[in-house]
């Protein structure tokens, strides 16, 4: 848990553009942000750090996004959090995997503004 | 015509005819005198033996009623009612008194013993004083009159030892009306049988008295009493014997057996007539009479053997009288015929000569009769025939040249028959390489149909297989053996690749019931005998008989792994690519989109117009990514209906409220309007958002300024029709042919506005066919278009497709 008691959102995403858009975004609207790479490092640091919700990319290098999702909601110490899935990929066959693997939410990145993105962020924080 | 010789003369058949004539008809009076003759004195005989015992048995019979009387009054008299009646015991004056009453009556009827009995069958007073203290209680006459009845019998006298006829009455007390004793009499029988004997019937045959059971009591002749008319029933001879009625005499059976029936008929019958062949084979007439009211029989029996004899005399007599009229009448007839027939003599020779070939001979007759005529005619006739024969001579010559030019003829039509017959050989050598080629042709067919790679199968009518290819064979695991003759559905497993618990459609009885060529539903696998599954790909299609009616049912089943495999390497692909080009645009737009919001610093007003301009762009191409996506999937038949019951109205208000930004921006007027009750639909709301959002983009975005948009709804026989129509652009003529098809933009809309992807429209079209609807456009450059969806009330989801 953060000392300025900012809540921490982990961000999961390989693509270092989208990485960079959301810490900057997400700083300004007054969250604190760690970045994982791909899945294993998103699991390895919710674990440590227990953030209050993730966004989660799906075709990650390593370890993908479902994979991932999985893990963190078969270990009793994650499962609790919140993960929305911000992916490109938009077939139903996606969505009804991931919703089935656990995930809150499935969001098309492209086809939601940024506004859109930090409204369901501030949607699903006031939620928990 | 040959010269005849006369076997059998004319003059000889005439006389033979008439002796004939003569014998048969003779021969048949002799017979018909005889039998009538036999007849009617039979029944003149009959008649008179009938008449004769009808009159003797009521003599007889009166006799015997007058007993009957005597009893019935005796027992009445009140002398003897008082007699009974007295309680103490009987004085000897009682009895004498009583006694004097009997002979009283007795007197007047010298041949009968009167007697009282008591109950107990005792006598009590009896005019045959032998009968006194006697008992006779073991007679049935006293048994029936003890009971209250009335009786007569014939039985042998216990005392006298002698034939009596009994009566008895019974003797009733005044007051309590009960019987009290018993009045009796026996009558000698002799006396009254006597008439019989001195009947003239007797004189030529024999009469018997018989009693109720057939037993003789009387007869003229011997040997025969106490015998039975014929064997008598054990019942019949136990009763007999029982009751002592002829004293242990042995009833043995006679030869009239035939008279018994009618004895036993007695009630309805009083005399009957018969004949009968005895054992001294003598012809007899035997007669039964009754004796009036009483159980007791005469039977009289007569030959008439010497009545037969004396007709017999009469025939004979008949006979030579016949004969000899038969020799006289011969001789006459010989000399009348002869001189009738002279004349014929004379023609018979005449017609001799003529057949023999002299048509120059003559003959005269002048008979003055018919031969004459007949003469006359026959001379005529040779004249005729004379001019005939040398006519006929001329005719035949003639006719002898006609055949020898016919055969000419006939020579030259045989020319022609073999020309002709060897045309025809031609023809069914032609017609056999005909069927040969047929042959090969159905052998070629049948080849091809074993060489294809697809499977193929047809069943019958009813779905059972009649034939199919090695393919189908190798893709089912069954042989044709096993297969043949099976409903399809045994060999061909179908199931849904995803959902292989469903039950599969049948796709043969579909196509044969509509009679149209159907396909299977995408993503079908074949489950083999095996288990092993293969994914096909199969259309079924009718095979119509000449009638037209569909009698067949043809299946081609294609071994679709591969492309199935493709399927997904191309699904793959899609996705990929998709996601890869939207993580530089989706990045790029929230970039833009900071950029714009001067989140990355306040930008100057050139630079954001410039931002502006790019976020556009960047919109756009997402846009067309998810386009692309979308109509890729389309056109897959990937895209997953999700149908629920759906207010299509409402959806349209939530579509015109998310536009009304955009309307607004655009000064574009929205209105709707509504028909009351319109019907829930069936099917995926998503689905009709999006078509909804298509049209309406467009009507507001190719709109002009200040122009309308309107939207309507209505029933239309099985639709609900969706109408959106705006007062834009219009397309031009030459584009309304391509309105619908991909990336199409019309020309004057290419020009006006930037975005759009030429996608919306097709993927409109797709769905709403998808649905079985239909979508009609009018449109006028410059005035505007409507677009009218036809989206059925019911839609049909036979074919559910999956991703």
């Amino acid at each position: 848990m953060p000392i300025n008691n900012k809540p921490l959102i982990l961000v999961a995403e390989d693509d270092t553009m989208y990485a960079k858009v959301y810490k900057n975004k997400l700083a300004k609207e007054g969250f604190e942000v760690i970045h994982a790479e791909n899945g294993k490092v998103a699991v390895k640091l919710a674990k440590e750090n227990k953030p209050d919700l993730i966004l989660m990319d799906l075709i990650m290098p390593i370890m993908d996004g479902f994979a991932a999702l999985k893990a963190l909601k078969e270990d009793p110490s994650t499962k609790a959090i919140k993960v929305v899935i911000l992916s490109n990929l938009g077939q139903d066959s996606d969505i009804e995997k991931a919703k089935e693997a656990g995930a809150t939410e499935y969001l098309v990145k492209t086809n939601i503004s940024i506004n859109e993105m930090v409204e369901k962020v501030r949607q699903y924080l006031r939620i928990k | 015509m040959a010269n005849q010789k006369v076997k059998l003369s004319l003059k000889f058949k005439i006389i033979l005819a008439i002796v004939a004539a003569v014998l048969v008809t003779g021969g048949i009076s002799v017979l018909l005198v005889t039998t009538q003759v036999t007849k009617s004195l039979l029944d003149a005989k009959k008649t008179a033996l009938k008449d004769v015992a009808i009159e003797q048995s009521h003599e007889t019979a009166f006799v015997l009623s007058r007993g009957r009387n005597m009893v019935d009054v005796l027992a009445k008299d009140i002398r003897v009612v008082n007699y009974f009646s007295k309680e103490s015991g009987k004085t000897k004056k009682d009895n004498e008194d009583i006694l004097r009453v009997l002979f009283d009556y007795g007197l007047a009827r010298q041949f009968f013993s009167n007697y009282l009995m008591d109950l107990s069958g005792n006598t009590l007073v009896s005019t045959d004083p032998t009968f006194l203290d006697k008992n006779f209680g073991f007679r049935e006459y006293f048994k029936k009159a003890a009971s209250g009845g009335t009786h007569e019998e014939l039985a042998i006298g216990s005392v006298t030892n002698a034939l009596g006829i009994f009566f008895s009455a019974p003797v009733i007390a005044t007051d309590s009306g009960k019987v009290i004793g018993v009045v009796a009499a026996k009558l000698d029988p002799s006396q009254v049988f006597e008439t019989l004997h001195d009947s003239t019937l007797t004189k030529s045959g024999y009469y018997f008295v018989v009693d109720k059971d057939g037993v003789v009591v009387a007869s003229n002749k011997k040997d025969v009493l106490y015998k039975s008319m014929g064997q008598l029933s054990d019942e019949t001879l136990n009763r007999i014997k029982t009751s002592r009625t002829y004293l242990g005499k042995n009833i043995e059976p006679l030869q009239y057996g035939m008279v018994l029936p009618l004895i036993a008929n007695y009630k309805l019958d009083t005399k009957v007539i018969e004949y009968v062949d005895k054992v001294d084979k003598e012809n007899e007439l035997i007669n039964v009479v009754k004796l009036g009211q009483f159980p007791m029989f005469v039977v009289s029996e007569i030959g008439y053997d010497s009545l037969i004899d004396s007709v017999n005399v009469i025939s004979m007599t008949l006979g030579v009288f016949v004969l000899l009229a038969l020799i006289i009448g011969t001789a006459f007839q010989y000399g009348v015929v002869s001189w009738l027939l002279s004349p014929l003599f004379k023609l018979s020779e005449y017609s001799d000569k003529v057949s023999a070939g002299d048509l120059e001979a003559d003959v005269q007759v002048k008979s003055g009769d018919e031969l004459e005529v007949l003469a006359n005619n026959i001379k005529e006739m040779v004249m005729s025939i004379k001019k005939y024969y040398s006519e006929l001579e001329q005719k035949v010559k003639e006719q002898t040249k006609e055949v020898v030019d016919n055969l000419k003829e006939i020579e030259d039509k045989n020319i022609e028959l073999e020309d002709t017959k060897k045309a025809i050989v031609n023809v069914m050598e032609d017609l056999n390489e005909e069927k040969d080629r047929m042959y090969d042709e159905k052998n070629r067919i049948e080849t091809i149909l074993a060489s294809i790679g697809d499977g193929v199968f047809v069943t019958d009518e009813n779905g059972y297989l009649t034939m199919m290819n090695r393919a189908a064979q190798t893709m089912s695991g069954y042989g044709l053996i096993e297969a043949l003759g099976k409903h399809y559905t045994k060999i061909f497993k179908f199931v849904e690749e995803r959902k292989p618990d469903n039950q599969y459609p049948d796709i043969v009885g579909e196509v044969i019931k509509k009679g149209i060529v159907s396909e299977l539903m995408p993503y079908t696998v074949l489950v083999s005998k095996e288990g092993t599954q293969l994914p096909v790909l199969d259309s079924a299609a009718p095979v119509r008989d000449p009638e037209g009616k569909v009698s067949r049912c043809v299946v081609v089943i294609r071994d679709n792994s591969k492309e199935r495999e493709l399927d997904r390497s191309k699904d793959d692909f899609i996705s990929v690519t998709s996601h890869q080009l939207r993580t530089p645009l989706g990045s790029m737009r929230w970039n833009l989109e900071m950029l714009r919001a001067g989140d990355a610093g306040e930008i100057s007003e050139e630079a954001k117009a410039v931002a502006d301009e790019l976020y556009a762009g960047n919109l756009r191409m997402i846009e067309l990514v998810n386009n692309l996506l979308n109509v890729s999937r389309i056109d897959q038949g990937r895209v997953v209906d999700q149908p629920e019951v759906t207010d299509l109205s409402s959806i349209i208000d939530k579509s015109v409220k998310e536009m009304k930004l955009e309307a607004v921006n655009r000064k574009v007027k929205v209105s709707v309007r509504k028909v009351d009750k319109l019907p829930k639909v069936y099917l995926d709301p998503e689905k009709f958002r999006e078509i909804m959002e298509n049209l309406l983009s467009n009507a507001i975005k190719y709109n002009k300024k200040g122009g309308k948009v309107k939207i309507s709804m209505k029933v239309d026989a099985g639709y609900v029709v969706v109408t959106v129509a705006d007062t834009g652009l219009g397309i031009p003529k030459k584009d309304i042919q391509r309105i619908f098809s991909k990336f199409f933009r019309a020309s004057n809309a290419v020009h006006s506005e930037t975005e759009g992807t030429g996608l919306g429209l097709y993927v409109v079209k797709k769905i709403v066919e998808g649905w079985g609807g239909k979508v009609r456009m009018e449109s006028k450059e410059g005035e505007g278009t409507k677009f009218s969806l036809f989206i059925p009330k019911n839609i049909e989801y036979k074919k559910k497709i999956e991703k």
